[in-house]
C-alpha cells in the first residue's frame, strides 16, 4: 500500500553522493523511479556544511543548510529527501538551531539577506532521511508485494552509523514509540530489508563510530574501528553489512582493505547500499544499482543469491 | 583484491565527474554567497584574535 505522504519529494543528494556515494546517488534514484516515487534534485544546491566548517564557525554551518532548506521551500516542496548522514544531521540541526538559537537565526538572516535569497523560515521543510522515505511512502507491505527477487537466505548486518540518530534532540519525531523510529536502536533499515526477504542479524553496532571523521588525521583509529565493525559482522553471522551512509560506506569499504595489507587482518563480509538491495530485490540488475562502483566486490556473493 | 579494484575502477565516471566540475557546476550565482561567507569569516576571525590579544600577523 503506498500511502501518498513523500510520493513527490525535493532529494537533495549532497557532496558525497555526487562522488565516492555515487552507487548510492545511483541506487536511490533507480529505487524511487522503480517505486513510482517521485524526486526532484534541488536547484543550485550547496554543501551541507559537513563537519569541516563546523570548525570554523557552527553558525556557518546553519546558513549552508538552510540555503538548501531555503531552495526546497522556494522550489514549492514541503519535505526534502537527504540519504547521506552527515547531510541528514546538518540539515536537521540547522532547523533545531534556527528554532532555537537567535544567534544562529541572525547569522542566518544575515547571510541570506547578503547573498540575496529568502531567509529559510523555521518549519516550513521537514528534513527526512531515504530510510523514512521508502518506509513512509510504501512500507513494509508495499515493498513484500513488489519484491522480484527475494533476499532470502542473505545474512543482513544493518550499520546505521552514529550521525542517523545523534545527537537525540535534533530528530524530535523519533522515539515516539511504535512505529517511529528508534535512537537507541534504529530499525528502520532492518525491516525493509526483512520486508524484501533478508535475514537480518543480530547486530550490537549498529550505531557505532566508523571512524569517518578522522580517516586521513589518524588512519589506524578509523581501521581499528571498521576492523571491529567488520569482525562483529562477521561473528554475528553476516554475509553483507548494510550501509545508509555514504561516508560509513567508502570508510568500510577502504579500511577493509587497510585492516589487510597493515594490521594483517582480512575480513570477508561484503557491503552494499541498503538501495542497492532493495533495488536488486526489486529485480532491478546489479549494474543499474551500481554495484560496480562499490570497492567492496560482492559480485561472486550476488549471483551465488541470483541477484547479480 | 588490487587487480580486482583496479579493473572496476570507473574510469568514465570519474571522468564524467571532472566535465560536470568544470562545465556543469552543481551550484550557480554562488558568488554572493561566498562574499558574503567569506566577510563573516573574516569577521570572526578578528574578533577571536582581539580577544586573544594577537596582532594581524599573528604574533604576540
Amino acid at each position: 500500500m503506498m500511502s501518498g505522504k513523500y510520493k513527490q519529494v525535493a532529494y537533495y543528494p549532497g557532496c558525497a553522493l555526487e562522488g565516492t556515494g555515487h552507487a548510492y546517488n545511483r541506487s536511490t534514484k533507480e529505487l524511487g523511479k522503480a517505486l513510482g516515487l517521485d524526486i526532484v534534485e534541488l536547484k543550485n544546491w550547496n554543501c551541507c556544511g559537513a563537519m569541516e566548517v563546523k570548525n570554523v564557525d557552527p553558525k556557518l554551518q546553519t546558513y549552508l543548510s538552510a540555503r538548501n532548506l531555503s531552495i526546497a521551500e522556494n522550489m514549492g516542496f514541503d519535505t526534502v529527501m537527504v540519504p547521506c548522514n552527515g547531510c541528514y544531521h546538518n540539515l536537521k540541526k540547522a532547523e533545531y538551531d534556527l528554532a532555537n538559537d537567535s544567534a544562529s537565526r541572525e547569522v542566518t538572516d544575515r547571510l541570506s539577506r547578503k547573498a540575496g535569497h529568502k531567509t529559510y523560515e523555521v518549519g516550513k521543510v521537514e528534513t527526512i532521511h531515504a530510510l523514512d522515505w521508502i518506509k513512509e511512502a510504501i512500507g513494509e507491505d508495499g515493498l513484500k508485494a513488489r519484491v522480484k527477487n527475494s533476499l532470502k537466505g542473505l545474512k543482513i548486518a544493518n550499520y546505521y552509523g552514529c550521525m542517523y540518530t545523534r545527537p537525540r534532540h535534533i530528530f524530535p519525531e523519533k522515539d515516539k514509540g511504535p512505529g517511529s523510529e528508534s535512537t537507541s536502536k534504529p530499525h528502520f533499515m532492518d525491516d525493509l530489508l526483512a520486508a524484501a526477504g533478508a535475514e537480518n542479524v543480530e547486530y550490537p553496532l549498529k550505531t557505532a563510530c566508523c571512524g569517518g571523521a578522522h580517516t586521513l588525521s589518524d588512519s589506524d583509529t578509523s581501521t581499528k574501528l571498521v576492523l571491529n565493525l567488520l569482525t562483529t559482522a562477521e561473528a554475528c553471522g553476516a554475509d553483507v553489512i548494510a550501509t545508509e551512509c555514504p561516508t560509513c560506506h567508502s570508510g568500510l569499504e577502504m579500511h577493509q582493505m587497510r585492516a589487510e595489507k597493515v594490521f594483517g587482518r582480512k575480513t570477508t563480509v561484503k557491503i552494499l547500499y541498503f538501495t542497492q538491495l532493495l533495488g536488486m530485490a526489486l529485480g532491478l540488475s546489479a549494474r543499474r544499482v551500481g554495484v560496480h562502483e562499490n570497492f567492496s566486490d560482492s559480485s561472486d556473493l550476488l549471483r551465488a543469491r541470483g541477484l547479480g | 583484491m588490487v587487480l580486482g579494484l583496479v579493473s572496476r575502477l570507473p574510469i568514465s565516471l570519474f571522468m564524467k565527474f571532472g566535465f560536470a566540475t568544470l562545465f556543469r557546476p552543481r551550484t550557480r550565482g554562488w558568488a554572493a554567497a561566498s562574499a558574503a561567507i567569506e566577510e563573516y569569516v573574516e569577521e570572526r576571525e578578528a574578533a577571536a584574535r582581539r580577544a586573544l590579544h594577537l596582532d594581524a600577523q599573528g604574533a604576540e
